[in-house]
């Protein structure tokens, strides 16, 4: 099961460099598809669940924002979807399936057949990430040189068009450069050319506009939009940031506590959060319906520490809303009545539009809402 | 908080600004002689009990002119009179003391505290140099600021949160009782619900010690959020300056058009088009060693014609306390 799911998957991504086909077998079945996964680190303070039971689906072409606090479990997914962590530490259950193909029990050697050329990676500090002391092109060109055995020239022509549908436009300048001779934005570039140089199918960017101005940030998020609307490329954007993620993605899960906690169409999402934590996650951005000056809504207390959890609902014990029964029985990711494709955990849902913000305010608590008067 | 030390006791006289900047210059050397103008003819004001909201895109001058504001950098030319006292001027003990009366807070809060000393070590070693208190006034502060001083005071910054260390370098600065809070960036490092709650209390706390505060920021909705006005920074320049929801709602520059058209909206959800504002331009952002001559906007400006490439725009009030520099002002 582990061998042939790479060789294949390289074999039949070749043909379709310039990016039509979803790839794997026509049919339904998503892409990406996580079931039940459970990633659990063992530390000196004992096992700590980074991952609490995640299953969710992505189609080819498709971009999912997950959305989260820090420690909430964002980056330990994209880690295990990946295979990027160490097993002696770590234990995962449950299934990755990739175009049906379950990442999980992949040894190391098919992992790294997996990596560049079906699953790539672009991370948040491009400074950290590309390599200091090798010239922009053949860092570009390293991933399919090995995994094409691809000519020097033939190398060299590759990596100018990635360069290029990067968004670079004096792509052969760009070639010759070291990172550190390159803006932020342009970095991120690279970074994000390196990625898709073997025409991946699953592109999972952690933060990739975090460090970077807001016009740039646009720039790159348009360029991901483009990439996955192109080439099929399925994307997991990663951010702290809901408007990165609403303005770009297509669906948005928002973790909790290593748990989806809501999930469903972005706009669906925005606009009638049904979980209390997203509802309080939209209202303590500042927006456009704020007057300058006026109190930010607060969500007390800070984000729950994976070690030391409370039985019931995770945020239950920041939740304005909470009863007995959150604070007792975890509530499960289900679907609406209304609409199949929005899922959601909580017991006391909302029911209200995030259009004029209503209802009773988050719990107030002096320790973390204000300076004591 | 009822015993909090007096306010206050400049009396600045006629001067009603705290802080007043005026045609502020800072030179940065970039090492072969080559030099690169950070900050250019700079010049604003900030009233007692005000916030001026700062932005602009990273290496636009922002933190040199903060860092000018204290004389952390020594500017080229200009005015820096912080209440009433002319800072770039000032030597030794007067400068000192002017320093004092100018606090800065800084974008990442557990690297600005020191590591080894505990919190009320942090807070005491301040106020010992000034002699502006004892353990009793650091424990108020602690209060004032939303921390539990049974929990944190004798805890290390490693064993706080974000937001926590961020209260800590917020009483840190009180401590001083300056008239001038100088915030870099405080909240960029901070998760979203933790955020709210420190942007919140810096309100309070601007309010309650009718603090002027320059509030630095990349990011327009924070900063229109705690600001009444804004001011927008390019290459070194300003070049809209007005009031928070003007420059938010009627902006007159077309660089600040561009800033806000970036900004991802809540929104714009599932609209399925990417940000027009991340369309590909034709022109890359210039590089600050060699501005380009005119308006520095014009090479990205949509609007920009002859007269812009061959002359700076000179900083007009359009309308009634809002101006901008621009040939071509948004209307």
């Amino acid at each position: 099961m582990t061998d042939p799911g790479g060789e294949a998957g390289l074999v039949e991504r070749e043909g379709e460099f310039g990016g039509d086909g979803g790839g794997g077998p026509p049919g339904a079945s998503p892409l990406l598809e996580l079931r039940s996964l459970e990633t659990t680190y063992t530390t000196d303070r004992g096992d700590l669940k980074v991952l609490d039971g995640v299953s969710l689906a992505l189609d080819a072409g498709r971009i999912l924002g997950l959305v989260g606090e820090s420690g909430s479990g964002k980056t330990a997914l994209l880690r295990s979807v990946m295979g990027l962590f160490p097993t002696s530490h770590v234990r995962m259950s449950g299934h990755v399936l990739l175009d049906g193909q379950d990442l999980l029990g992949l040894d190391r050697q098919a992992l790294r057949r997996l990596w560049g050329s079906r699953i790539a990676m672009v991370f948040q500090d491009p400074m950290s990430s590309l390599n200091p002391v090798m010239r922009v092109g053949r860092q570009v060109s390293e991933g399919p040189r090995t995994s094409r055995h691809l000519g020097r020239s033939e190398a060299r022509e590759l990596a100018l068009a990635t360069l290029r549908s990067a968004g670079i436009r004096d792509a052969s300048e760009i070639y010759g450069r070291f990172p550190h001779q390159l803006s932020g934005g342009l970095r991120q570039r690279v970074a994000i050319a390196i990625a898709i140089a073997s025409a991946p199918q699953l592109l999972l960017a952690d933060e990739p506009t975090t460090s970077l101005d807001v016009t740039i940030q646009a720039q790159i998020l348009y360029l991901l939009g483009t990439l996955a609307r192109q080439r099929r490329i399925a994307v997991v954007l990663v951010t702290h940031d809901l408007a990165v993620a609403a303005s770009t993605s297509d669906t948005i899960a928002v973790m909790y506590a290593g748990r989806i906690v809501e999930m469903g169409p972005a706009a669906t999402v925005m606009a009638v959060p049904r979980m209390r934590y997203t509802q309080a996650l939209i209202r303590t951005s500042p927006q456009a319906h704020h007057e300058p000056g006026a109190r930010l809504e607060v969500i007390p207390g800070r984000p729950a520490d994976p070690i030391d959890l409370a039985p019931g609902c995770a945020f239950a014990p920041r939740c304005g809303y909470a009863d007995e029964r959150c604070l007792t029985i975890r509530p499960e990711l289900e679907i609406t009545q209304s609409d199949t494709t929005h899922r959601f955990a909580c017991w006391n849902p909302s029911d209200s539009r995030m259009v004029a913000p209503e209802g009773p305010a988050l719990r107030q608590r002096d320790d973390d809402e204000r300076p004591a008067t | 908080m009822s015993d909090l030390p007096p306010e206050k006791t400049h009396s600045d006289g006629a001067a009603t600004a705290v802080l007043s900047v005026t045609d502020l210059v800072v030179e940065l050397p970039l090492g072969l002689q080559r030099k690169v103008h950070a900050v250019s003819g700079v010049s604003f004001e900030i009233g007692r009990d005000e916030t001026l909201g700062l932005v602009g895109e990273s290496g636009c001058g922002k933190s040199t002119l903060a860092k000018a504001l204290v004389r952390l950098v020594s500017p080229l030319s200009g005015k820096v009179l912080l209440s009433g006292q002319d800072v770039t001027r000032a030597r030794g003990k007067a400068l000192r003391s002017l320093r004092r009366n100018a606090q800065l807070i800084f974008q990442d809060p557990i690297s600005s505290l020191n590591p080894r000393r505990t919190v009320l070590a942090s807070l005491l070693e301040t106020m010992s140099i000034w002699s502006t208190g004892d353990s009793d006034r650091a424990v108020r502060l602690l209060e004032q600021v939303g921390l539990d001083p049974s929990l944190v005071a004798n805890r290390l910054p490693t064993q706080l949160s974000g937001g926590q260390c961020q209260r800590v370098s917020v009483a840190r600065a009180l401590s001083l009782s300056p008239s001038l809070l100088i915030c870099d960036e405080p909240v960029s490092a901070l998760d979203v619900s933790v955020q709210a709650q420190i942007l919140n209390l810096l309100q309070d706390i601007r309010e309650h010690h009718k603090l002027a505060t320059l509030f630095i920021s990349h990011d327009l909705s924070v900063v229109r959020n705690i600001s009444n006005r804004i001011a927008v920074m390019y290459m070194g320049k300003l070049c809209e300056l007005g009031s928070a929801n003007e420059v938010y709602y009627r902006p007159l520059h077309p660089y600040t058009r561009l800033l806000l058209d970036s900004v991802p909206g809540l929104r714009s959800a599932g609209t399925g088009e990417p940000h027009a504002a991340g369309a590909p331009s034709a022109v890359n952002a210039p590089s600050a060693i060699n501005p380009p001559t005119g308006c520095r906007f014009h090479t990205r400006c949509p609007f920009a014609d002859d007269i812009c490439s061959l002359q700076a725009p000179p900083m007009l009030e359009i309308t009634p306390g809002h101006a901008a520099a621009c040939h071509h002002p948004l209307t």
